[in-house]
């Protein structure tokens, strides 16, 4: 609900760290989702999204959050899991396309199992991609940030980002159609 | 080859779930830095210090919503006499408002919408009184009201004669219920639409200027054939009413929101006012 996201934004920046809890649980399973998707280890991307909150802890109060909670969180994590990424030092742990994931539509089990294989071949085609397209893309689709603000996190122009997009689209639609053949 | 629009639906579906470790690291560590933080912390400073958050974050909540409906409006140019530009500075002197929503269904095709309310919540919040809502269907209410410590719910029930009060828990506080709808971001939604200007009118003796839009935001409800029209207030540019009509299974339905601001918001609406003959029968 986006009023309860202002309201936890305002209680947040009068230094009410107690709204941790409730941002956590609210935004937990899209933090992981995008994390585990940029790194491909969900043991990695737990630990992005668990120092994320671990730095909010501190900066309560002493920042002012504007704008879409989800999309400053996004962003956090984007920027945590790009350094991982720089640092390019995976720890041991199970890999995006070992966890099944979760369809998010309520479809029923036959419908799931064609769609979770279908999934699979997604994890298996976003690791093939260059990890700046991979990052614009899930911002772009999962984060359904705009253009504009992608570029700002990755410090580039819109043009490098659209571009970017397109690139991985393409490369993806490739894949999966080479896949499901 | 899959088009880029099932590509975009393929990745919103991938969806991972936090581990339960995880989520126990992360709560933890909150817990433990707020244990912390309490330790250190007198407990008078901390109670008054809570007390006026809550205060300044129930009038900090009507304002944000009060200048989020100006920016949204400032947003749409019109040839009339609102000067869409004040508009900020008069809601940002705001700290009380009342927001309902109304919504009629006809019994049959040839009754009109107005013939027959469903339901209808209204909303009251205010930086020195707290918040209230109302909720009304097919004439049983129900009345919740918070004060501005924001710590207890009192309930009121006026068709069984009720009331009971129920402590709010810390983590609670400040919350909106799942009942209200968000008017700022419905505003928002529905002035992005391509609109027509409607000129002026009169809505309770009030002189408005409206725009009118096709199709507007119903929130997950479907309408067909819907048209949308949003009044402002010419004298103090702020949001009088939205309607919406449309048909919804062959019904008529009409959806009707009203705001109210400042002055026009009676503070004894805060005020439980239980009559002496109600009953406390979970107390």
């Amino acid at each position: 609900m986006m009023f309860e996201d202002r309201l936890l934004i305002l209680r947040f920046n009068r230094g009410d760290r107690t709204v941790l809890h409730r941002l956590y649980d609210k935004y937990k399973d899209d933090l992981v989702t995008l994390a585990a998707a940029l790194l491909m280890d969900v043991s990695e991307a737990e630990d992005v999204v668990h120092d994320v909150f671990i730095s909010f802890l501190g900066s309560a109060g002493r920042f002012r959050l504007t704008g879409s909670l989800k999309g400053y969180l996004l962003t956090c994590v984007a920027n945590r899991a790009r350094n991982h990424n720089k640092a390019a030092r995976r720890r041991q742990g199970p890999d995006l396309e070992d966890i099944p994931p979760v369809p998010s539509d309520g479809r029923g089990p036959d419908q799931a199992a064609v769609l979770g294989e279908r999934l699979g071949q997604l994890s298996e085609a976003l690791e093939q991609l260059p990890y700046e397209q991979r990052e614009t893309l899930l911002l772009r689709t999962h984060g359904q940030m705009r253009f504009a603000a992608i570029a700002k996190v990755q410090g580039v122009s819109i043009n490098t980002v659209q571009g970017r997009y397109r690139y991985a689209i393409k490369r993806l639609q490739s894949l999966l159609d080479y896949e499901a053949d | 080859m899959e088009s880029a629009r099932d590509i975009d639906k393929l990745v919103r579906k991938l969806q991972l779930r936090a581990s339960d470790s995880l989520s126990e690291r992360v709560h933890g560590d909150i817990e433990k830095a707020l244990a912390d933080e309490r330790q250190r912390t007198d407990p008078k400073i901390g109670r008054r210090t809570m007390i006026s958050s809550v205060t300044k974050l129930a009038a900090a909540a009507a304002v944000i919503l009060a200048v989020m409906l100006g920016l949204n409006v400032i947003d749409f140019p019109s040839s009339g006499g609102v000067a869409w530009a004040r508009v900020p500075d008069l809601v940002s002197q705001i700290d009380t408002f009342k927001f309902s929503l109304t919504i009629r269904v006809a019994d049959d095709k040839s009754a009109t919408p107005a013939e027959q309310t469903a339901a209808q919540w209204i909303f009251y919040l205010s930086e020195a009184h707290g918040f209230r809502m109302d909720i009304n269907a097919d004439g049983n209410i129900v009345s919740w009201y918070v004060g501005p410590e924001g710590d207890t719910l009192t309930t009121v029930i006026p068709g069984e004669k009720t009331w009971f009060e129920s402590p709010i828990p810390e983590g609670e506080r400040g919350k909106m219920p799942e009942e209200y709808k968000d008017p700022n971001d419905y505003i928002r939604r529905f002035v992005a639409k391509p609109y027509k200007e409607l000129g002026r009118s009169v809505i309770n003796d009030v002189t408005v200027e409206g725009i009118e839009v096709q199709d507007p935001p119903t929130d997950g409800d479907t309408l067909e054939n819907a048209v949308g029209r949003l009044w402002v207030d010419v004298e103090t540019e702020l949001p009088v009413r939205i309607e919406i009509e449309g048909t919804a299974e062959g019904k008529a339905v009409q959806w009707q929101m009203d705001f109210g601001w400042s002055e026009a918001v009676d503070p004894a609406v805060f005020e439980p006012n239980i009559p002496s003959d109600y009953t406390a029968p979970l107390q």
